[in-house]
């Protein structure tokens, strides 16, 4: 995200139209502009001390980066806009997530070092892609191959393979998988992706109502007559835990469960 | 301890670039060499990835982003030591942002982003790689200087001066990127909705839910003052990095809040903007550490200024010594009485004088080395017997034959 929200109000801006004219021609818009900045880069440093141009350069490239911050709705690579969590909560939260089934219907929310080679992938693009399936074979297949990592991800961390300090930290220190934790889990059959509300308090600081739906599910590895009901609603503060035990920030009498929420 | 270059990009000392260097190229190692870049081009990742630049991507030949990772990390251990920088550092910028490209058609984190900002620094770097004189580059460019020129400079007393424009764009390039920022909460937040104190207890207590790692970050749900103060806190020091470079001030506080502050996020989000830490480390003043280290004596250094191949070894301790504790001087103009004392032979070979002690050859040069305290374990290395015997050897043989196998014009001074 970035602050062109600052030129929004004028009426469909000038970066919006032009994102809009340009987004037929992204495929080569996006790449055309990163080897642009590139062949200048390298024109550049050739010709370093001659017709100022690197300062040239130095120009073009921050005229790029606060255009690119301050002005267009998106960041051609390789400009880059930084904007976590500017937008602030609201009292209605939705969250989604995976979590994986297995035989006794017990789930666990993906870790999503499992996605690549203990490194992960934008779980919301994930989710989306999983979500977006036209034809139950497609929907399997993805099922199945998120199994088929989960399955593998799951021998590497009982081997101790995952988390290893060698390894540059990836980005989210969260919901990581632990051989305890996967202990008390049987053969993993189905996938679910769930969206998950949250109703908070004014003041932010206690749950008032918890809200979850399924809206993709697939059990390639289980029979049809045995995939297992939802045994269990979430979230818990204990599921997918690494550290100390968990305090419960639930209102009592919400029809919420102290460890967690029941749906 | 943190320096804005944007304010004045010269230092009396090389070695924050050098240091620069070689904290850039480690991060970008270490982000790289552990990861399996072909695998982004199979099953679910690549199923699911934005596909708007594939047009330069080698989506049906994985292998080549696992060639890519080994050259990229060749060249970027070229770059540490300096070596054909204008070439090294910009190839490797570009390879960072291939792979980077290809990892965010599947994730466009900060993880991610950081690649790009690592490389386009890595363009900095070869843009204004003639001002890089601590690398092998710097010490390339000292063969085509004559005698002359390298006796004239060691024995100079003027203050020394080395520019890094490198530095101040990628200091304005962070600055920028914190601004921006801030600058989309408070857009985005519609004012100060940021800060509120519902937000960050808010965001705090549903992502201990969703994300559940500890209890610790819980104290913000708390005692919902405290997500107040970060808020205006982060603002602050996101907003006030920029204007503390643009005005010329340190950037000391601005620094070390940002790292409290990626720090902080790590406790109260389970986010981990480890990369962020590096960036802001380029911009310590390694120098000031690297001078606090010296040892404090004064030595003299005689040298052979009929030696070309004498100068040259001895320019990269002109360029290590910040203090200006060395003092140069050759056969001709050494101080009375130097030459009188027992064993002293300048024709023979160099010395350094610590008082009444004289040191001669290889022994001068672990002198110099002692000088500083980073190298004491190197000079403990050298005073090893064996170590020493050898050195001692090379070190006559050099001397020895410096007019028949080195750059070196022996004739009669004057």
């Amino acid at each position: 995200m970035n602050v062109s929200g600052l030129v929004s109000t004028v009426p469909l801006s000038l970066s919006d139209q032009l994102v809009t004219l340009l987004r037929p021609y992204a495929s080569l818009v996006l790449p055309g502009v990163l080897v642009l900045f590139f062949v200048a880069a390298s024109a550049a440093v050739v010709l370093s001390d001659r017709w100022h141009a690197r300062r040239a350069f130095v120009l073009c490239f921050f005229v790029g980066l606060l255009l690119s911050n301050f002005l267009l709705p998106v960041s051609p690579l390789p400009f880059v806009s930084w904007g976590h969590f500017s937008q602030p909560t609201s009292e209605v939260e939705t969250y989604r997530e995976i979590r994986l089934v297995d035989e006794s219907g017990h789930e666990i929310k993906m870790d999503d070092g499992l996605t690549l080679a203990f490194d992960s992938v934008s779980e919301r693009q994930l989710i989306r892609h999983v979500r977006g399936g036209q034809s139950d074979a497609r929907n399997e297949t993805e099922a199945r191959r998120l199994l088929a990592r989960a399955s593998q991800y799951r021998e590497a961390v009982g081997r101790g393979e995952t988390g290893r300090i060698e390894r540059f930290p990836h980005h989210g220190l969260t919901s990581r998988w632990t051989p305890e934790l996967l202990d008390g889990y049987e053969r993993f059959v189905g996938v679910r992706v769930y969206e998950m509300t949250f109703v908070t308090s004014e003041d932010g600081t206690h749950v008032v109502r918890y809200e979850e739906a399924v809206v993709f599910e697939s059990f390639p590895l289980a029979d049809a007559e045995s995939i297992p009901a939802r045994a269990s609603s979430m979230p818990t503060r204990s599921m997918n835990r690494t550290g100390p035990r968990e305090r419960s920030r639930v209102v009592a009498g919400a029809g919420l469960a102290r460890t967690g929420v029941t749906g | 301890m943190f320096v804005n270059y944007f304010a004045d990009d010269a230092r009396s000392s090389p070695v924050n670039l050098a240091v620069g260097r070689f904290v850039l190229g480690w991060w970008l190692v270490w982000k790289t060499v552990h990861y399996d870049w072909s695998l982004l081009f199979s099953g679910i990742s690549r199923s699911m990835a934005y596909n708007g630049y594939d047009a330069i991507l080698p989506v049906s030949a994985p292998w080549i982003l696992t060639v890519e990772k080994w050259l990229l990390i060749a060249l970027v251990l070229l770059v540490v030591v300096g070596y054909r920088i204008r070439f090294t550092a910009l190839a490797s910028a570009a390879l960072a942002t291939h792979l980077g490209t290809v990892r965010n058609t599947v994730t466009s984190s900060g993880e991610v982003s950081s690649l790009f900002i690592g490389s386009v620094f890595l363009v900095f770097v070869a843009l204004y790689s003639d001002d890089d004189v601590l690398s092998v580059d710097g010490l390339r460019r000292v063969r085509s200087k004559s005698l002359d020129w390298l006796v004239a400079r060691l024995k100079s007393d003027d203050d020394r001066s080395y520019r890094m424009p490198s530095m101040k764009y990628a200091l304005l390039t962070l600055a920028i990127l914190f601004f921006s920022t801030a600058a989309s909460k408070v857009v985005d937040g519609g004012g100060l909705g940021f800060v509120a104190p519902s937000n960050l207890a808010r965001l705090v207590l549903v992502r201990s839910y969703v994300y559940p790692w500890h209890d610790v970050q819980l104290v913000v749900v708390d005692y919902p003052l405290l997500g107040v103060l970060g808020g205006i806190g982060t603002l602050a020091l996101e907003f006030g990095l920029l204007v503390a470079v643009l005005a010329g001030a340190t950037v000391t506080p601005f620094v070390l809040g940002l790292v409290a502050f990626t720090l902080s996020n790590v406790v109260l989000l389970g986010i981990f903007f480890v990369d962020n830490l590096f960036f802001l480390t380029l911009f310590a003043a390694f120098d000031r550490a690297y001078a606090r280290l010296a040892v404090d004596r004064d030595l003299d250094l005689v040298f052979d200024e009929h030696c070309l191949f004498c100068a040259r070894s001895l320019y990269p301790v002109d360029l290590f010594d910040v203090e200006g504790s060395v003092t140069f001087y050759s056969q001709y103009d050494a101080p009375d009485g130097y030459e009188d004392r027992p064993g002293v032979d300048f024709g023979r070979a160099m010395y350094v004088f610590d008082g009444d002690d004289a040191h001669e050859g290889y022994d001068a040069f672990r002198e110099l080395l002692r000088q500083n305290r980073l190298f004491h374990p190197l000079a403990w290395v050298m005073a090893r017997r064996p170590v020493r015997a050898v050195g001692r050897r090379v070190y006559r043989y050099v001397a020895d034959n410096r007019g028949r196998h080195f750059a070196c014009r022996v004739e009669n001074g004057g």
